[in-house]
C-alpha cells in the first residue's frame, strides 16, 4: 500500500451497513484484503474522488473496543496500530451507526473515541427513521460529539456523495473531544456508563423511538412454533432444489463448452501427446475447476440473499435446538444443506459461523454430504445392481437404496460432529447469542459484489491448486507410454495405455489394499483415477472395460453386471458413500482452516470411514 | 427476584445484576443490557431452544440457562 494515499477504515457494530456503504463506495474496485497470518479478511477498495485516490478498509463489525472474537481482535489492533506490519493504522476513519438503533452504535462510539482517531460519524438507514415517524436531530448529535455527522442511505446512494466529498475536505475528521465532561462524555469507563450515556444521547436526538412493528409481525410468522418450522423447511426445499436445478444447465454450457475447446483443438493441431496434453490435461483441468462455478455462485447469492434479509439469522434461532444435539449450532445447517449440492461453495459459506471450533467441525463433516458428483457414481452401480422393482407398491427399489444413502452419509457425519466435539475440538464456550437484524431489502450491488467475490476467490485460489493437480493425474494416466501396434482400435488402444500407465503399475500396486472391500486391480484404478473427482469413476471404467461412455453409461452396466459380483459393487458404493474423493475439497479446507493438518485428517478420517464401510458391506453381502 | 431462562414468553422485565461475569455477560450489556434496562421475552424457540429479548430497539436470541441474570418480572 503506498503510503501517500489516505487509508480510511469503516468502523462500526455488526449488521450497522458497512459493507453496503463499503461496496457501494468501492465498486469492483476492491478485493478481499488477505494478509499474512491473519484468517479475518477484511475488504480492501479505492475510491477515487476528482483527482485523489483513497484507500477503504472495511473491518469486521466490533460491539465494544474489548475484542470477543478473531475478527473483534483484528478490528482493535488495527485502530490501535499493533497490527502496523500487515495493515496500517488508518489515516482517519468513518464511523457508521445504524439510525435504527442509535443506542447501539453511540454505546461503542463512546468506548472507540479513545483510540483519537480523525473521525466522521455515518448514520445510515435513514429512511427507515423517517418510515417509523421519527426525526434525527443531526446537527444536535454533531454539536454533542463534536466531530462531523453524516446521515445516509446505503442502499439507495443517498448521502454518498456527501461521504466522498468529506475525504476531501481538510477538516472533514475530527479527532474526537476527549475533554468529554462538557459533552456530557462518561468518563467512568465502565460498560454500564458507556450504554447510560448513549442512551441518554440517543434519547435527546431521536423525536420517537420507534419499534419496527413489520420485523415483529412478520417475525410473528416466521418464529413461530408451527409456521416457523413450515417457512423453514419450505425456504430450504427451495434452496436445495435451486442449487440442483438451476445450476445444471449453466454446468451443462460448461462440459458442453469443454467437449468444444477439445474438439477445436483436435481439429488444429496434429494427433499426439501435446494434442492429448493440451486437450485432457489442460482444458479439462480448467473445466473442472470452472463447472463449480454456477453452483458456488447461485450458493452464495442464496446465502448472501437470507442473510442479508435477515432471515438467516431466524432460521439459526429455529435450527439452533435441533443442531446443539449433536454439538454444533443453528448456523451449522446452512453449509451442510449446501453441501449436498457440492462441498466446495458449503465449506466456503462455512464463514458465516462466527465460532472458530464450531465452523471447522462444520468443514470437516461437510464432504460427508452427499454431493452431486456423487450421483454418477450411485446412478452408474445402483442402476447395474440393483433391480428396479417396486418397494410397498409406490417407491422404486432403486430410488428407495439412492435415498438410503444420502441419509447415511447424514447420518454418520452428524455422528462425526458429536464424536469431534467430544474427543477433539472442544466448544469455544460461546453460548448460543445473535442478535436479529430489522428485515430489509437487500442491495442488488452490495450482493452482485460479493458473489463476485467469492467465485473470483475461489477460482485464484482453489482453482490454481485443482488445475495443477489435474495435469498431474493426466501425466499420470499418459505415462509412461504404452506400445501400441498400429491399427488396434481406438478404444482397446486407452485401455492399454492406462494399464501400462504410472496410474496403472500404482493401481496394481496398491490392489491389496482393497482385497478386503473386494476390489480388484481395475477397480483400484478406478479408485485412484477418481481422486482428482468423484464422478471421474464413470470414465475411468469406461476407459478400462473400453466401452465408450460418452453417450451413455448403458453399455458400460452390461460390462459391470458381467464383470463385477454383488459384493464388490456393495463395497465400492459404501466406500463413496464416505470417501472424500475429490481433490478441489481437499484444496478449498486447506484454503478455509488455514492449514493442510485439516486437509489431511479430513481426507484420513473420511478414507478410514469409506475402507470399513467398504469391507463391512463386502462382507455381508458376499 | 428470579432468573432470565425461568420466564414465560410474553413476559416483562427488569435487568437487576449479572451474578457470574463472562465473555458472554459482559458482551450483554456492551450490547446495552445492563442493569436497570426494560425487556420483553418475545418467544422461546421450538423444543427448548434459545430465548428472543427485545429491548430498547434491540433483539437478540440467546440461551439463557447457563448464564444466572437475576431480573426482576414487572408483569
Amino acid at each position: 500500500m503506498e503510503s501517500h494515499v489516505p487509508l480510511i477504515a469503516l468502523v462500526g457494530t455488526p449488521n450497522c451497513g458497512k459493507s453496503t456503504i463499503f461496496n457501494a463506495l468501492t465498486g469492483l474496485h476492491q478485493k478481499v484484503g488477505n494478509f499474512p497470518g491473519v484468517t479475518v479478511e477484511p475488504g480492501v477498495g479505492t475510491v477515487t474522488v476528482g483527482e485523489s485516490h483513497h484507500t477503504l478498509v472495511d473491518l469486521p463489525g466490533i460491539y465494544s473496543t474489548k475484542p470477543k472474537s478473531v475478527d473483534e481482535e483484528f478490528t482493535i489492533q488495527t485502530l490501535t496500530g499493533e497490527h502496523r506490519k500487515t495493515l496500517r493504522r488508518p489515516d482517519a476513519t468513518f464511523f457508521v451507526i445504524d439510525g435504527t438503533n442509535l443506542e447501539k452504535g453511540l454505546t461503542l462510539y463512546s468506548q472507540f473515541r479513545s483510540f483519537g482517531l480523525p473521525t466522521a460519524i455515518v448514520v445510515t438507514m435513514i429512511d427507515a427513521i423517517k418510515a417509523g415517524g421519527a426525526v434525527l436531530d443531526d446537527i444536535g448529535l454533531e454539536h454533542e460529539l463534536g466531530v462531523p455527522v453524516i446521515t445516509v442511505v446505503g442502499n439507495k446512494g443517498i448521502g454518498l456523495d456527501d461521504m466522498k466529498i468529506q475525504m476531501q475536505k481538510t477538516d472533514g475528521f475530527a479527532i474526537p473531544p476527549t475533554n468529554g465532561q462538557a459533552m456530557g462524555i462518561a468518563h467512568d469507563e465502565s460498560i454500564e456508563h458507556h450504554v447510560a450515556w448513549a442512551r441518554a444521547l440517543s434519547e435527546r436526538v431521536l423525536t420517537v423511538h420507534t419499534v419496527d412493528k413489520f420485523s415483529l409481525k412478520l417475525d410473528g410468522v416466521l418464529l413461530h412454533p408451527v409456521w416457523g418450522f413450515v417457512v423453514f423447511l419450505a425456504v430450504m426445499a427451495l434452496f436445495f432444489q435451486s442449487i440442483f436445478s438451476w445450476a445444471e444447465p449453466l454446468m451443462n454450457v460448461i462440459d458442453s463448452g469443454v467437449a468444444s475447446a477439445q474438439t477445436l483443438a483436435a481439429t488444429v493441431l496434429p494427433q499426439g501427446i501435446i494434442l492429448d496434453f493440451i486437450s485432457k490435461g489442460i482444458v479439462a483441468g480448467i473445466g473442472s475447476v470452472i463447472v463449480f462455478v454456477p453452483q458456488i455462485a447461485l450458493l452464495s447469492l442464496l446465502i448472501t440473499l437470507l442473510e442479508d434479509c435477515g432471515y438467516l439469522a431466524r432460521a439459526a434461532f429455529i435450527m439452533d435446538r435441533i443442531m446443539g444435539v449433536f454439538g454444533l449450532q443453528g448456523r451449522s445447517f446452512v453449509p451442510l444443506l449446501g453441501s449436498f449440492a457440492c462441498a466446495i461453495p458449503g465449506i466456503m459459506s462455512a464463514r458465516i459461523i462466527p465460532s472458530r471450533n464450531d465452523r471447522l467441525i462444520t468443514i470437516l463433516i461437510a464432504p460427508l454430504m452427499a454431493c452431486s458428483a456423487r450421483l454418477p457414481v450411485y446412478t452408474l452401480l445402483i442402476a447395474s445392481f440393483i433391480p428396479a422393482v417396486a418397494v410397498a407398491e409406490i417407491f422404486s427399489l432403486q430410488a428407495v437404496v439412492m435415498a438410503a444413502l444420502y441419509a447415511l452419509g447424514l447420518f454418520i457425519g452428524l455422528v462425526v460432529a458429536f464424536l469431534l466435539r467430544r474427543l477433539m475440538i472442544p466448544s469455544d464456550k460461546i453460548p448460543f447469542l445473535i442478535e436479529f437484524p430489522p428485515y430489509r431489502v437487500p442491495s442488488a450491488k452490495s450482493i452482485a459484489l460479493s458473489v463476485w467475490g467469492r467465485v473470483k476467490d475461489f477460482l485464484t485460489t482453489a482453482g490454481t491448486v485443482i488445475l495443477l493437480l489435474s495435469v498431474i493425474l493426466w501425466a499420470m494416466t499418459e505415462f509412461p507410454r504404452a506400445d501400441i501396434p498400429a491399427g488396434t482400435p481406438e478404444l482397446d488402444a486407452q485401455r492399454i495405455q492406462l494399464e501400462q500407465s504410472a496410474a496403472g503399475t500404482l493401481g496394481k500396486a496398491i490392489q491389496p489394499v482393497f482385497a478386503p472391500l473386494g476390489f480388484d486391480w481395475k477397480i483400484t484404478l478406478g479408485v485412484i483415477g477418481s481422486f482428482a473427482a468423484r464422478e471421474v469413476f464413470v470414465s475411468v471404467m469406461g476407459q478400462i472395460y473400453a466401452t465408450d461412455v460418452a453417450e451413455s453409461d448403458a453399455g458400460l452396466r452390461q460390462v459391470l453386471q458381467r464383470e463385477i459380483p454383488f459384493a464388490t459393487a456393495t463395497g465400492i458404493i459404501l466406500f463413496y458413500v464416505f470417501a472424500l474423493q475429490c481433490m478441489s475439497t481437499v484444496a478449498i479446507i486447506r484454503r478455509e482452516t488455514g492449514s493442510w493438518k485439516w486437509s489431511a485428517f479430513a481426507f484420513a478420517y473420511t478414507f478410514a470411514l469409506a475402507y470399513t464401510a467398504g469391507a463391512i458391506g463386502h462382507y455381508l453381502a458376499s | 427476584m428470579t432468573l432470565l431462562h425461568a420466564l414465560p414468553a410474553g413476559a416483562k422485565g427488569k435487568i437487576i445484576q449479572y451474578a457470574s461475569t463472562n465473555s458472554i455477560t459482559e458482551r450483554l450489556q456492551e450490547m446495552g443490557l445492563i442493569p436497570g434496562t426494560l425487556f420483553t421475552i418475545v418467544r422461546r424457540a421450538p423444543l427448548g431452544g434459545p430465548l428472543e429479548i427485545a429491548y430498547g430497539q434491540s433483539r437478540i436470541a440467546l440461551r439463557a440457562e447457563e448464564l444466572s441474570i437475576h431480573v426482576e418480572r414487572m408483569n
